[in-house]
């Protein structure tokens, strides 16, 4: 595997010489855009099948952060998306509204615009079609809602009633559980980010130091082949699965009773297959942004990225205490690519800076992607100007 | 010989966003109902211990679990203090063990309850905007069971890893309990 070749011309130019009809560069205005001026250059155009107004947009965005849309009023997505944890929660699973502990660690949704597999082996690839689960669900209950709760709700807010009236006015009865869905997928597939040292890289205006560039030549190299796996720009592509976003590995994690079982609480694909070859997989996570999705892996076992690079070196990694104790690399359903490499504490540090590089701290202040709800620390508020929240009575 | 092990959360809404309270859950929820103004009330800080709760009294309907040896294998215990909760903690012979705390409210006094001998510590770095006071002393209530309580402050909910140093002793008893502000 070679190191990324930087396109000539930027993405923005291949894009316009090949779709000047489409409206490239076009403002983000009232009418849905392929390529809204917030979309990074180098980035493709979304997906033919979004389409994100400007007024849908900003609307999803008080609605992903509303916490009226959960049953008891503690909740809201943006409580377990939080946006300086790359829309991540920073927990090793999630917690629903009574602080029930759910089974899987809380992905970031950042770029989820280009991702075919939503969840860690559910099969769920739109996103109005996963929302389903945190709102709705009761096993487990994540956010508690049932559909006429949270109309009566909206119903009873004199800015929603405009609002949605003017975002669907060709609507009888504007404020209906699809349009919900419809407005905060719309703002969620807008929370795009790409303005990593990687990224800036990427499009000719920084060079990487010394030290990146030896851990991206490690990561897309033969050696450690990172990047089968990680690969594409959104770094959760694998290079074997050419016709898909997405694809389902066991990367040797555990090992239980030397069957090659996971822990019961979540065992992946298996569960949706049947299959016992689909034991312990999980679909491939994005790296970027790895300084601020911590802990890691499908079930947030992992605090640190050296052990995690210790445990892909070593080809799966080994638990020597506690209950789930076993070596992952004897487990059966491994996949063949996990098969361990050489790799020197200075490779190693190599390729965590380059890592890091994948990392946007600017992330956390990108405004378009801000609550609009105040928030407060030690009484007082810390993103003005902003509504205060949302009351329940 | 057992280490007793008790945590105690003192909890309130989520300070940096618009969370409410929750209504429905426990008896220490109900005791602070009138706390849905977020900003109203961020400041206050008035720990309400539920009926029936003693830190000297931690070993009870305890949960049987394996503590981790190694920082990097502690993600294999997590501990969330909630009400009540207890656990019987089996620690291999080295002095050391390693669990994750996984904190599930917004500007927690977190406090930790073990018997003499046995310390714990966070190993997880906090970010800079998070205040992190580590206290350590002998619980007065308990004297005569020689427990003592370690305590945090949370400005933000999250996982932490614990470090458990307890030298000659292989059974740890972690009891829970979580007090809303």
């Amino acid at each position: 595997m070679k190191p990324p070749i930087k396109p000539i011309f930027g993405w923005v130019a291949l894009w316009c010489l090949t779709n000047t009809l489409s409206g490239c560069a076009e403002p983000d205005g009232g009418v849905s855009s392929q390529r809204p001026d917030w979309l990074p250059e180098h980035f493709p155009s979304l997906p033919a099948t979004i389409e994100i107004s400007s007024q849908k947009r900003e609307l999803g965005r008080w609605l992903f952060y509303d916490v009226r849309l959960s049953a008891n009023g503690t909740r809201s997505c943006g409580t377990c998306h939080e946006q300086p944890k790359a829309f991540s929660d920073g927990l090793v699973t999630g917690l629903g509204i009574e602080n029930s502990q759910l089974p899987l660690n809380s992905l970031s949704l950042v770029n989820v615009a280009w991702r075919e597999e939503l969840t860690w082996y559910r099969q769920i690839d739109s996103v109005e079609e996963h929302m389903l689960i945190p709102l709705f669900a009761d096993n487990p209950v994540e956010m508690g809602m049932t559909e006429s709760l949270m109309l009566e709700r909206l119903a009873d807010s004199e800015r929603y009633q405009e609002w949605f009236a003017e975002v669907y006015p060709t609507d009888t009865d504007p404020i209906s559980v699809e349009n919900t869905i419809d407005a905060i997928s719309a703002f969620t597939l807008s929370i795009i980010d790409g303005n990593s040292r990687y990224d800036q890289w990427y499009r000719g205006e920084i060079a990487l130091s010394a030290t990146e560039q030896r851990g991206m030549a490690l990561f897309f190299g033969d050696k450690m082949q990172c990047s089968v796996c990680h690969g594409g720009l959104f770094f959760d592509q694998p290079q074997t699965e050419p016709e898909r976003r997405h694809g389902y590995f066991n990367t040797g994690l555990y090992h239980l009773f030397e069957t090659g079982e996971y822990p019961v609480s979540t065992q992946g694909l298996i569960a949706s297959t049947g299959n016992s070859e689909d034991m312990g997989k999980f679909r491939v996570p994005t790296l970027r942004n790895l300084s601020m999705t911590k802990p890691w892996m499908h079930d947030g076992t992992e605090f640190d990225l050296e052990n995690i690079l210790d445990s892909y070196a070593r080809g799966g990694r080994l638990l020597q205490s506690g209950s789930n104790a076993g070596d992952g690399s004897e487990n059966p359903y491994k996949s063949d690519l996990i098969s361990g490499f050489e790799m020197s504490l200075e490779e190693r540090a190599d390729l965590l800076r380059f890592l890091m590089s994948l990392n946007d701290d600017s992330l956390a202040t990108v405004e378009r992607l801000q609550t609009p709800f105040c928030q407060r620390r030690a009484g007082e508020i810390i993103n003005p100007p902003c509504e205060e929240p949302f009351i329940l009575e | 010989m057992h280490i007793l092990l008790m945590t105690l959360l003192a909890c309130g809404e989520k300070d940096t966003d618009t969370a409410l309270e929750t209504e429905d859950a426990t008896e220490a929820t109900e005791a602070t109902e009138e706390t849905e103004d977020t900003a109203a009330n961020s400041e206050d800080t008035q720990t309400d211990e539920p009926a029936g709760w003693s830190a000297c009294d931690i070993g009870s309907d305890a949960t049987s679990a394996m503590l981790p040896s190694s920082a990097s294998e502690a993600g294999q215990l997590t501990i969330m203090p909630d009400l009540g909760d207890s656990y019987l903690l089996t620690k291999e012979a080295s002095a050391e063990g390693w669990f994750v705390m996984e904190v599930s409210e917004w500007m927690c006094d977190i406090e930790l309850y073990t018997q003499e001998g046995v310390t714990l510590a966070l190993e997880t770095p906090a970010s800079s905007d998070w205040e992190l006071g580590d206290v350590s002393a002998p619980v007065a209530e308990c004297e005569n069971d020689g427990i003592y309580r370690t305590s945090w402050t949370f400005h933000a909910w999250g996982s932490y890893v614990v470090h458990v140093e307890a030298a000659d002793q292989t059974d740890i008893w972690l009891g829970s309990i979580m007090v809303f502000n």
